[in-house]
């Protein structure tokens, strides 16, 4: 089989710029101070951050900004084959820097001095894309948690296989041997690059063409995630409303909780 | 990015996931997984015609009869069908493609590729997996037959109702039986048409629910009573099954039995199909398996129970033979690959049959058999049960292999009879029972024809098939390959049959002595054990889907096993398991075999070393070296200590001790001219000669007066001085035996500061040499006397052969600034050099008198450019000059020989040259009969002469290839030990007509000739000092040796050591030229793979199918198949345009095409003793002639000249291989390369007057055959023959082997003789 077949289209039935189907869910954890589960198509991803508080280590403490702390972990039931992955293997332990360095770079820590923020990312599912997933459910576990951001982060991968460019690939796809690029963005500040892995070869313009298209797609991702926020914001805003109308039912409850708002439309 | 990408809407309307698993190969391992399915209502069917679906570029044809929806067994199974041409409108689905995928099944997924990405095809892959009206929503909805009929059913209904959808099933039509697949019992059809009718009924129902469809309910009502019909018939026929006929329609199902029912059956549904051909497919549907009456009992009992099926009416059911029988019958070409299809079910069905049915089982999954212990296998070769012997596979089928045992060829054939064995073990095998032995001609038919037909031809198509996975069949090789294929083989085994002297004890050697007798039957054999495994080490490279496999995984440590492909197509696949696999990709290895598991379907082996880049010049240089055994590394540390400490020639012999000067003649005076003649940029100089003349009462002992005597010397370099024997230097020269000259390198025998430098003869340097000196009468060449011994000389010039050659007839040098010649000394050279000429050219006649066979074999010369690519290729010019230099040398060793075989009559280290077999001449002989100069083998003198008249008489182009036939025919010369050979052959040197002939004159590149120069000087050195006094001596000596009159002296190695030693020269030897030999091939098919050639050649032989050709310009001999590996005509390219031979086009008219010999004088089905072989050689024309309207396209007659295109096409796993097409003459290459020719060479000495006559565009048939005068000579000539040789015929006993091959001769001759008198007439 081709992974791209005469009439165009790919092995699970996308044609080439087509994103797989993406789902979002905050606030799946009670105990974390903020959570989300992403899919993107088969790939489900839970993340989970805890903080900002006081820095755990006092030897790391930056008196100046924030200390951004990640895991990422696979389930062992994510891939098909069972087995115990660790976080410290050598493909996790990159993961979990591209994921780190992309958040720390979203992420206003130094409007949060002398605090930590804790993000937890555990794959439930793999099939392609994971990394990308991975910060896709990161953002909106910190939007969900109320950190202080610059702006959004998106993230897509594009490949190139038999020479067409593909957007987010799948495992198929991916075990495919093509050149895979991995892009995340900040969409509201142009569009600006924060990560770019890229693991094989591919000529000038080729590159540049996957790459465009991983950036639209990151803006695809970008516009889904907004709807997601602004919904659930809306939720918690009627919730709110209702919560309060108990409270002045049951008569006279205090207005806090003034803190959890989210101003989803600042993005 | 200014403007920023936007992405389109997503197309697909919903998200599925099913359940599914993927498989790993190496690991065995199957995933479950989840796998998401995007059903999109956007997916286009593929008709023109649609008007709802978005146009796509390969499409269905525009009007098509019916649309074709075959499943995966089908697709895979009847692939050759779908690839022809006029199949179009196959509708593939996805579902379909992904279920093979999934199987594994991929090794035909290049093909299957082209079915439906190929334009012209007008077949459409349909991806039903995301069409929302098609896709599966449960996972059993995917596989198999259901996807199939729900895409039948919506294409049925999209493109309109009008269209009939069949779909080719097998399991499906077996299960519901709409033409009842298998069985072809009328229970089958009975219910076939019951179900047809309930799925009609229903569709009725639905159809009168809707308001439209008056006219499909007509077409539907007809087609009902057709089905009808059909199934009541063959209800009568069942129901009356052994009782006899029925009326009407069941009369025929009855004369066919059941079966013919059910062919009625279909029909009628093909006809209603509209695309019935009953009359047709009556002749080329095959016929029904038979099948035992019993079965035919339990049929109805094993009839599955029909299920009812609601289909639409338009969709139909069929198993793939009752399609392709049917509907494409009449089709010859699809008749033809059914047929192969069908044998080729059958076949395999007998095979499993038969491993079923053979004792002892317990192999698992492969048709190997264990071995034999080797207690058993001793027991059953001493009683002569087994018979042991070398297995030597065939290059084009690499399952058949052949066992030379006592001079009889035994045929192993098949995987099973093979059993684990590689080409190159000694082998035990067992003898089979008489009844499955094969006739000898079917070998012979089978590799000369290249699988023209018959059993044959299907079993070698099926071999093709299966190993399209790593390529392709064979089709052209070098003739020197074909020298161990089975037409060789076959014609051995006659030549054997002959004698049959050596016919080993036994039992089984008596078999094979009847076998012998009978001669007609091919004695087969099966391998029961392995004595001694093959140690060579095989060339090759990871399989190329292993590879992508590995690929695609990225780097993993894991450990993983690949199969390896073998540059050496005898080989085997060799399974690797390594855990650095990522490292081997694209890398040519060198692989050990180590050992073949009972279960494994290939053998195992190890890395040895990776050589490099596959396709990179030096990795494949250097998989040549390995291949061909030669072992090259630089020299141990040890050997270059051993080398005089230093840097150059002119240090060391600045410093050389007097003893060392006093021990040796000083031949630097002015009165020795000496000089060098070499080919030009040669570093390694061995060899210089020198002429003094000597005043007449100069001469040393009996000095008569009035004689003009003349000293000429050859000095040879003095390797023996440096190289010490017994050291290190000694023992790794002796390793490599030989210098290795590759067309890229050289793989020296001595390091370079010997070879190039201290023993190098350069000129105007001093130099130790050892020199023979012969003192002669200038005019009549009497030797007066010879001198051998150490000396010092110093070499005047060195000169070139061109060089020399002017020098000799006088003419100024062509560049002088460059000529070392001193004017001073040109006369005096000049003389030496015509003397040395005449001294030649009388020792050649007088060994030509002797019987002294002249040989040829062409060195090709490349030019290469800066990267070592070869630019050009030529064949090495003759110089007059070449033949002195070579005569003197063959002069001076024999000299030596003579000498040392003298001294040491138990040690002295020889080179003989065993007469030929009689037998190898055959194609010579007959070539020669055939030119009217019939070979003499008398005796040796009398062969030679014949040989030469016969070359001399034939055209150059033919008496080259006659020349190098001979060659061929030869045996190979061989070092021997005078102490050992007492095994018969003598010391006599058959080629050179000497009865002593040793080798001397080269001791800088073989090691023989540092022995030689070892034993010369110790037996010179035994002379001294039995005749102490210097010059009188040395006379003496001689006379001496030749009476006996010396004492015994030891000789430098003790005989068995020299006899040793010999064994390893010549394998040595036989590696080295091998490796020459391939590595020229590498070269010269790398130059034509990066551009065809177009030359002339000459057709020698004609086989059915086949014509063997001569290319002079390369000296190449290949043989050409006018069939393909499926038996379709390779007709002479005409245009540029009819290369593509994938293309269908091309391919349909190729298959009109046949191929037709003609002239198989005496009968081809005579099956006498007189062999398959001889009657091919007496083929006198091959045509190939349009079958449907007889007209001959291209016809071939022996010594025509042809215009072949040569060129090479890279395969990763094998290397650039040969390819020859022939070129008709109309062709624009061919007839560019015929006005070059023209043009530019008119100085050939046969063309011109051939080409003066031949009128513009008439055949080269003539071209190569003198005309006129000439030709009617011959013509007279062959005419005489013919008669004499019927005489002859009729002379001998009637009925004989003897009187039938002459009467087959005369009709030869008789019909070359009509045949040139017809090419006379016009002229």
């Amino acid at each position: 089989m081709e992974f791209v077949s005469p009439v165009g289209l790919r092995l699970d039935g996308r044609r080439p710029q087509e994103l797989r189907a993406m789902r979002a869910q905050l606030g799946v954890l009670a105990s974390a101070d903020g959570s989300a589960l992403f899919e993107m198509g088969n790939t489900k991803v839970l993340a989970a951050v805890f903080g900002p508080k006081p820095v755990e280590q006092r030897s790391r403490e930056d008196e100046k900004r924030a200390v951004v702390r990640c895991e990422y972990a696979m389930a062992a039931f994510s891939t098909g084959e069972r087995r115990r992955r660790g976080k410290a293997d050598r493909r996790a332990t990159e993961i979990t820097k591209a994921i780190r360095n992309t958040i720390e770079q979203t992420i206003l820590t130094e409007l949060l001095p002398r605090s930590q923020v804790d993000v937890y990312v555990q794959v439930l599912q793999a099939d392609g894309g994971t990394r990308c997933a991975c910060i896709n459910a990161a953002f909106l576990a910190l939007a969900a948690a109320a950190v202080p951001m610059c702006d959004m982060v998106a993230s897509c991968a594009a490949g190139y296989l038999e020479s067409t460019p593909l957007l987010d690939l799948n495992y198929t796809e991916d075990a495919g041997g093509g050149p895979d690029v991995a892009v995340a963005i900040h969409p509201n500040l142009g569009d600006r690059l924060v990560l770019l892995q890229q693991d094989s070869r591919l000529a000038v313009d080729t590159f540049e063409e996957v790459l465009e298209l991983a950036v639209a797609g990151c803006r695809k991702v970008a516009e889904f995630m907004r709807q997601t926020l602004l919904e659930h914001t809306q939720g918690l805003a009627a919730q709110r409303a209702a919560g309060d109308a108990a409270a002045e039912a049951a008569g006279g409850g205090g207005g806090g909780g003034s803190d959890e708002e989210l101003d989803a439309d600042d993005f | 990015m200014e403007t920023p990408k936007l992405l389109p809407e997503a197309g697909w309307m919903e998200r599925r996931t099913l359940p599914a698993f993927r498989y790993r190969k190496r690991s065995r391992l199957v995933m479950d997984t989840a796998e998401e399915a995007y059903v999109r209502c956007d997916v286009a069917c593929g008709s023109p015609a649609c008007r709802s679906c978005a146009p796509t570029s390969p499409a269905l044809p525009a009007a098509p009869r019916h649309l074709l929806l075959p499943d995966a067994a089908t697709l895979v199974g009847c692939l050759e069908l779908f690839e022809l041409p006029e199949v179009e409108g196959a509708v593939l689905l996805s579902s379909v493609l992904r279920e093979l995928h999934e199987g594994g099944n991929m090794r035909r997924t290049a093909r299957l590729r082209a079915l439906y990405s190929d334009k012209r095809r007008r077949n459409f892959l349909f991806d039903n997996l995301h069409c929302a009206a098609t896709a599966p929503r449960a996972r059993a909805e995917r596989r198999g037959g259901m996807a199939l009929l729900a895409a039948a059913e919506w294409y049925y209904e999209h493109v309109g109702r009008r269209l009939p959808v069949v779909v080719l099933s097998d399991a499906l039509a077996e299960q519901f039986g709409a033409a009842a697949g298998t069985g072809s019992a009328g229970g089958g059809g009975g219910g076939a048409a019951a179900t047809r009718a309930q799925a009609a009924q229903q569709a009725r129902q639905a159809q009168h629910a809707e308001p439209a469809g008056e006219a499909e309910d007509a077409e539907l009502e007809a087609l009902l009573s057709q089905m009808q019909i059909g199934g009541g018939s063959t209800k009568a026929s069942s129901g009356t099954a052994g009782a006899g006929a029925a009326a009407g329609p069941a009369a025929a199902a009855a004369a066919g039995g059941a079966g013919g029912g059910r062919d009625q059956g279909i029909a009628c549904l093909l006809d209603s199909l509209g695309l019935g051909h009953a009359p047709a497919m009556a002749a080329a549907a095959p016929p029904p398996p038979p099948q035992p009456p019993a079965q035919q009992q339990l049929q109805p009992a094993r009839q599955p129970p029909v299920q009812p099926l609601a289909l639409e009416p338009g969709v139909h059911i069929l198993s793939a033979l009752d399609y392709w029988g049917g509907c494409w019958g009449h089709l010859p070409a699809a008749a033809d690959v059914l047929d192969s299809l069908v044998q080729s079910r059958a076949a395999e069905g007998q095979q499993q049959q038969q491993q079923q049915s053979r004792e002892g089982g317990g192999v698992g999954g492969d048709a190997f058999w264990p071995h034999l212990s080797s207690a058993a296998l001793e027991a059953g070769l001493a009683s002569g049960a087994l018979l042991a012997g070398t297995l030597a596979v065939s290059r084009r089928l690499r399952d058949d292999a052949t066992v030379t045992v006592g001079g009889q060829q035994l045929l192993v054939s098949g995987r099973s009879g093979v059993n684990r064995a590689v080409h190159g073990d000694r082998v035990a095998v067992r003898l089979l029972p008489r009844d499955r032995w094969r006739p000898a001609g079917e070998a012979a038919a089978a590799a000369g024809g290249g699988g023209g037909g018959g059993d044959e031809g299907a079993s070698a198509a099926g071999q093709g098939q299966e190993e399209e996975g790593e390529g392709e069949e064979d089709e052209h090789e070098l003739m020197a390959a074909a020298g161990d294929g089975e037409a060789d083989v076959a014609a051995d085994a006659a030549g054997n049959a002959d004698d049959g002297a050596e016919a080993p004890l036994g039992s089984a050697a008596g078999a094979l002595r009847s076998a012998a007798a009978a001669g007609a039957l091919q004695p087969t054999a099966e391998v029961v054990g392995i004595l001694q495994r093959w140690a060579g080490e095989a060339v090759a490279c990871i399989a190329e889907e292993d590879e992508r496999a590995l690929e695609a995984r990225g780097e993993s440590s894991r450990q993983e096993s690949v199969l390896c492909v073998p540059t050496d197509r005898r080989l085997p696949r060799i399974r690797l398991r390594s855990r650095q696999l990522h490292r081997l990709l694209g890398q040519r290895l060198v692989l050990r075999l180590d050992g073949w598991e009972l279960g494994s379907r290939y053998p195992h082996g190890h890395l040895v070393r990776s050589l490099g880049p596959i396709n990179s010049l030096k990795s494949e240089t250097d998989g040549v070296l390995v291949s061909s055994g030669v072992h090259w590394q630089p020299f141990s540390e040890g050997a270059l200590r051993e080398l005089p400490p230093v840097a150059s020639a002119a240090q060391y012999m600045a410093a050389v001790p007097c003893a060392e000067l006093a021990a040796r003649r000083d031949l630097r005076g002015p009165q020795y001219l000496i000089c060098s003649i070499d080919p030009p940029g040669c570093t390694d100089v061995d060899d210089a000669l020198s002429v003094r003349w000597l005043e007449p009462g100069d001469s040393s002992g009996s000095g008569t007066s009035g004689r003009q005597l003349v000293e000429v010397g050859v000095h040879i370099a003095d390797v023996s001085f440096f190289v010490r024997q017994g050291g290190m230097l000694d023992s790794e020269a002796a390793s490599r035996c030989t210098t290795v000259y590759l067309v890229d390198r050289r793989l020296d025998m001595l390091p370079a500061l010997l070879s190039e430098d201290l023993c190098s003869l350069r000129g105007g340097q001093d130099r130790f040499a050892v020199s023979v000196l012969w003192t002669l009468d200038a005019d009549s060449f009497e030797v007066v006397d010879t001198w051998y011994g150490r000396t010092m000389i110093r070499s005047r010039c060195q000169l070139e052969y061109s060089q020399a050659q002017d020098l000799m007839e006088g003419r100024p040098p062509r560049c002088p600034e460059h000529d070392s010649v001193a004017p001073a000394d040109r006369p005096a050279l000049q003389r030496s050099l015509r003397l040395l000429a005449a001294l030649a050219e009388h020792h050649r006649g007088v060994r030509l008198q002797a019987g002294a066979v002249e040989l040829e074999s062409a060195e090709l010369r490349f030019a290469t450019d800066a990267a070592g690519q070869p630019t050009t290729v030529q064949v090495k010019q003759e110089i007059a000059m070449m033949k002195i230099v070579a005569e003197m040398m063959i002069l001076a060793n024999a000299a030596v020989g003579a000498r040392i075989a003298a001294a040491f009559p138990g040690a002295a280290l020889l080179r003989r040259h065993p007469p030929p077999r009689r037998q190898a001449f055959e194609e010579v002989s007959a070539l020669c009969d055939s030119l009217g100069h019939p070979l003499d083998f008398d005796s040796p003198p009398t062969l030679a002469a014949s040989l030469a008249a016969a070359a001399a008489a034939a055209p150059p182009a033919v008496g080259s290839l006659i020349l190098s036939l001979a060659t061929r025919a030869m045996s190979d010369a061989e070092y021997f030990c005078t102490g050992e050979a007492g095994r018969g052959g003598g010391f006599s040197h058959f080629g050179l007509a000497l009865p002593f002939y040793t080798h001397f004159t080269s001791p800088i590149r073989r090691y023989a000739d540092v022995v030689v120069h070892r034993q010369l000087l110790a037996a010179v050195a035994a002379d001294a000092a039995a005749f102490p006094g210097g010059g009188p001596a040395d006379g003496a000596s001689a006379v001496g040796a030749s009476a006996g009159l010396l004492p015994a002296v030891p000789p430098p190695l003790p005989g068995g050591e020299v006899a040793a030693r010999a064994q390893v020269m010549n394998e040595r030897h036989r590696t080295a030229k091998r490796a020459q030999k391939e590595c020229a091939d590498l070269y010269l098919l790398l130059l034509l793979h990066s551009k065809p050639h177009v030359e002339s050649a000459t057709v020698y032989g004609l086989r059915r199918g086949a014509l063997l050709l001569f290319v002079p310009k390369y000296h190449l001999k290949a043989v050409v198949h006018l069939t393909d590996k499926h038996g379709v005509c390779r007709p002479p390219l005409r245009g540029p345009g009819d290369e593509a031979s994938d293309d269908p086009y091309v391919a349909a008219y190729r298959r009109s095409l046949t191929v037709v010999a003609a002239g198989a004088a005496g009968g081809g089905g005579s099956g006498s003793g007189g062999g398959a072989p001889a009657e091919e050689q007496q083929l006198s024309e091959v045509s190939v002639v349009e079958a449907g309207c007889g007209a001959t396209v291209a016809a071939f007659y022996p010594l025509q000249r042809v215009w072949v295109q040569l060129s090479a096409d890279g395969s990763r796993a094998h290397g650039p291989r040969l390819r020859l097409r022939l070129l008709a003459d109309s062709h624009p290459d061919a007839a560019q390369a015929a006005r070059m020719e023209a043009a530019g060479t008119p100085a050939q000495p046969s063309l011109p007057s051939a080409s003066g006559t031949i009128a513009d565009g008439a055949a080269d048939a003539s071209a190569a055959l003198p005309s006129g005068e000439a030709l009617a000579r011959t013509l007279r000539r062959l005419q005489a023959r013919a008669a004499r040789l019927q005489l002859r015929a009729g002379a001998c006993a009637p009925g004989g082997q003897r009187s039938e091959r002459r009467g087959a001769a005369a009709a030869a001759a008789t019909q070359q003789a009509m045949a040139l008198q017809q090419q006379l007439v016009p002229g």
